[in-house]
């Protein structure tokens, strides 16, 4: 009896719910946007940096990108930087800050290539180039053209043509 | 089966060694499953990703823990997954609610303590920002309080005081109904259900578009409610009926303003047991239908306006109509309801956020006053004002935040009303959130505690026959409670979230029975006592208590969630011999322990299996016994516009009761029930 429990238990945990966790889609998300976006270094060979700024609400998601390939660099995850160190990084994710320091933290990289991603409310409105929203349980994302601009940033339009585009609103 | 395995598996230590065996070959498949599922997803496309559908995580409950409230949030995938028909139903899913089932349309629910009676009264319920506990008795005609199940976007409930915002009656906690956007909604949802307790329920939903910025929703629901039974086993009589019909619009008007104008319409055929009322004349007692017809209409409209990045205002405006009658006692009211609410939020400097906001509320009834319930006058209207001020002070950023806030409250026949608090969070760091607060709330007396008479019940006696009844008072004083809180949350890990809440309430004037010398009088034709019970703040005490709540993913497709509360109360007379303890339903009404365990899990072709199990003590003074329950459900989703589930509820037993005798309402024993529901998307 307890082994057959233990069996069944067994082929579910295996078994791949049709369902994934918001953040493990999220961060394939994350992988993807390294594809679709040139940085101003560009052709350099060093790690594409991929930050988290805040808790983390990964888990394990994040460290399986660790050491994947992107555009010729090596992928490298940084978890609990401050601000401070977020301008090092090209993919910088900001997770649960309240609104103020959010808005500090944007104003802070605006003019540096980093690609600011985030589900805080109206991310992209406010500054941020990558705002997550979950739509009937599905992720979309919005993006803020004249934040990547003023960041330096390519962003190819195999990425744009599947976002919603919104304009910073002051 | 294998001789040798089951040799193994029957002594205790095989059994360990089984254990152990089968959380180690878990543990590592749990990990490796949850890499393949990481990796598969990162070889996806954007297209494919963006068609995944997600299971909602903790990310509002990260929110949640920047709250110094003990607060809780029932999600629609919670509320989906358990199969609620109801909102009640899915309120049972909240840690630290005393939700008890009367009969088949009504329930007594309240946070810490005074639930047990369908009197519960000292929560308020808001439903899109709509207050709708009634002011007649000040607690909630759930009956009354539904929508499309699918379209409510989340529940949340705080337990403890939330007067300071939410104003008089948010005693002992706040329940927070908030339906979808219709830019949620859209396109066509048909849900229909039948089962051995239901002869059927359809709900019908479809969202547009008008134009790039503007949704909207219409929907219409209809159901038919089996009686539940007696002691005796035999139907009570309580069947349920309702109609529903409404509508939702959403505009965003400008990228700063945002427009929302929705209404419904209500109709429902309320069962009800039936049971004993007053006669003067012998054998003194009659047996009275419990029957009742309620209409109701609400419209609501809200403005929401930014200002700048930290700065925010809203407007609401909405009507309210409902009247229900009882053709058993000629009984009938209508309430009608205006209400204006404002709010603005703004930052001053680095540290302070503030919230500020005015309100006014305009009600009004007509009573039909019969034999055995009757207002005096039977015609009034009540102007309440309010204004109220918080600031969030950021003492050290991201560290330690206070809060101080009060509302100033002003209504007819009580005056001025003062409900301060003060709260201090503290985030060491990411993972651990320490709360504390203390805050005096109130709760207004009812019309019914101001106005009424009812008689409850009379007695043979020479010469004269004796009537008892409950008598109104305008010297009545709103009910005060100061409360004192603490509060811990963590995050374990990212699979594991506790939470703990601590609280001690001291209430006073609570609103008991003072008895008054009888009198002798003439009430249609017949010579007898009058002797009233006359509503008086008479009883005064502690409650106390802790609630616990975890919830665990133990595998991305396993979710267990539990909690237990405990729960105290010590009530007394404010002074020796005057309160009518026996009489009052405030005192014995609530499970000492209550305790929930739930099981989600997600099984291979789109079949989602849950498991509710509950555990609650015995009512003593309403003479219910402890009892545990089971509800399950079991959906297939073939396609993704289509569902299938099975549901089943109150499993462990035929039926047993959730409460217990009292006056004005019979309860009913809750049956087994079994559920079927398809599910279409269009």
């Amino acid at each position: 009896m307890a082994f057959g429990a233990c069996l069944a238990l067994a082929t579910l945990s295996l078994t791949r719910a049709q369902q994934f966790s918001e953040y493990d889609v999220k961060a394939a998300f994350l992988f993807n946007f390294a594809k679709f976006v040139e940085w101003p270094d560009q052709g350099t060979t060093g790690p594409l940096k991929l930050c988290l700024l805040g808790s983390d609400p990964f888990g394990d998601a994040l460290s399986a990108l660790e050491g994947k390939r992107v555009q010729g660099r090596l992928l490298q995850t940084r978890r609990d930087i401050d601000e401070d160190a977020a301008t090092s990084c090209h993919i910088l994710f900001v997770n649960e800050l309240d609104k103020r320091r959010l808005l500090n933290v944007l104003r802070k990289l605006q003019h540096l290539p980093v690609l600011t991603v985030s589900d805080s409310k109206d991310f992209a409105e406010i500054g941020g180039i990558i705002g997550f929203i979950t739509v009937d349980n599905r992720i979309q994302f919005e993006i803020n053209l004249e934040a990547a601009q003023k960041a330096r940033l390519r962003i190819s339009s195999q990425l744009l043509k599947l976002a919603r585009l919104v304009k910073a609103g002051k | 089966m294998n001789g040798t395995l089951s040799a193994i598996g029957d002594s205790v230590l095989g059994k360990a060694i089984t254990a152990l065996v089968c959380a180690l070959v878990l543990s590592a498949l749990s990990a490796a499953g949850k890499h393949v599922a990481a990796a598969n997803l990162t070889d996806m496309s954007l297209e494919q990703l963006l068609q995944i559908e997600v299971t909602s995580v903790s990310k509002r409950k990260e929110r949640i823990s920047d709250s110094p409230a003990a607060i809780f949030v029932v999600t629609q995938d919670d509320i989906h997954r358990m199969g609620a028909t109801s909102i009640p139903e899915a309120l049972r899913l909240v840690p630290g609610l005393q939700v008890s089932r009367i009969d088949r349309s009504k329930w007594g629910i309240n946070a810490r303590g005074f639930s047990g009676g369908f009197q519960a009264n000292k929560m308020q319920v808001l439903i899109d920002g709509r207050s709708v506990y009634t002011p007649l008795f000040s607690g909630v005609w759930w009956d009354e309080q539904d929508t499309i199940m699918e379209d409510i976007e989340r529940i949340e409930v705080i337990r403890g005081p939330g007067a300071s915002l939410w104003g008089a009656n948010a005693v002992n906690g706040v329940i927070n109904i908030i339906t979808k956007q219709a830019g949620n909604t859209q396109g066509g949802l048909l849900s229909a259900a039948a089962g051995n307790e239901d002869n059927g329920a359809v709900a019908l939903r479809y969202g547009g578009a008008a134009g790039k910025n503007t949704h909207y929703r219409v929907y219409g629901k209809y159901f038919d409610r089996d009686a539940f039974v007696d002691a005796q086993g035999k139907a009570a009589g309580d069947n349920w009926r309702e109609k529903k019909a409404g509508f939702r619009l959403d505009q965003q008007w400008t990228a700063d303003d945002a427009l929302t104008l929705q209404g419904e319409v209500h109709e429902g055929d309320v069962g009800g047991a039936s049971s004993a009322a007053a006669t003067l004349k012998p054998p003194f007692a009659r047996t009275v239908a419990g029957q009742q017809r309620t209409e109701s209409a609400n419209v609501v409209t809200r403005w929401k306006r930014r200002l700048s990045e930290t700065s925010d205002f809203a407007l609401q405006v909405y009507y309210d109509h409902s009247q229900r009658t009882t053709p058993s006692l000629s009984l009938g009211w209508t309430i009608d309801t205006v209400d204006v609410d404002f709010q603005h939020s703004f930052a001053l400097g680095e540290r302070h956020k503030f919230l500020w906001g005015a309100g006014y509320r305009y009600l009004q009834d007509d009573f039909q006053n019969s034999f055995d319930i009757s207002l005096h006058p039977s015609q009034r209207s009540d102007h309440w004002s309010n204004i109220f001020i918080q600031d969030e002070i950021n003492l050290i950023p991201d560290r330690v935040r206070l809060t101080l806030g009060s509302k100033f409250e002003h209504r007819d026949i009580i005056g001025f009303m003062f409900q301060p608090n003060a709260r201090l969070l503290w985030t060491p760091d990411d993972r651990h959130t320490l709360w504390a607060s203390v805050a005096r709330a109130l709760r207004t007396p009812s019309w019914g505690e101001q106005d009424s008479r009812f008689n409850v019940q009379a007695q043979p006696g020479s010469p004269f026959p004796a009537l008892i009844f409950w008598q109104g008072s305008r010297q009545t004083d709103p009910e005060e409670l100061l409360a004192y809180e603490l509060g811990y949350r963590t995050q374990v890990s990212s699979a594991l979230a506790l939470d703990a809440a601590l609280f001690y309430n001291v209430y006073d004037k609570l609103i008991g029975f003072g008895q008054l010398p009888c009198s002798l009088r003439v009430t249609r034709g017949v010579e007898h006592l009058d002797c009233p019970l006359v509503f008086q703040n008479t009883l005064e005490g502690e409650t106390y208590g802790i609630e616990l709540f975890a919830d665990w993913r133990l595998f991305p497709a396993w979710r267990l969630l539990g909690g237990y509360t405990w729960l105290k109360s010590d009530l007394r007379p404010r002074q020796p011999n005057t309160g009518v303890a026996g009489i009052t339903s405030q005192v014995g009404t609530d499970p000492e322990h209550q305790f929930f365990l739930r099981s989600s899990l997600d099984l291979p072709h789109n079949v989602q299996f849950d498991v509710l199990f509950r555990y609650v003590d015995a009512l003593p003074f309403l003479r219910v016994n402890a009892y545990p329950t089971l509800d399950m459900r079991l959906a297939w989703k073939p396609w993704k516009s289509l569902e299938l589930s099975l549901v089943g509820r109150n499993l462990t037993d035929d039926h047993h009761f959730e409460s217990g005798k009292q006056t004005i309402v019979t309860p009913t024993a809750i049956e087994r029930d079994f559920l079927a529901v398809v599910r279409w998307y269009f």
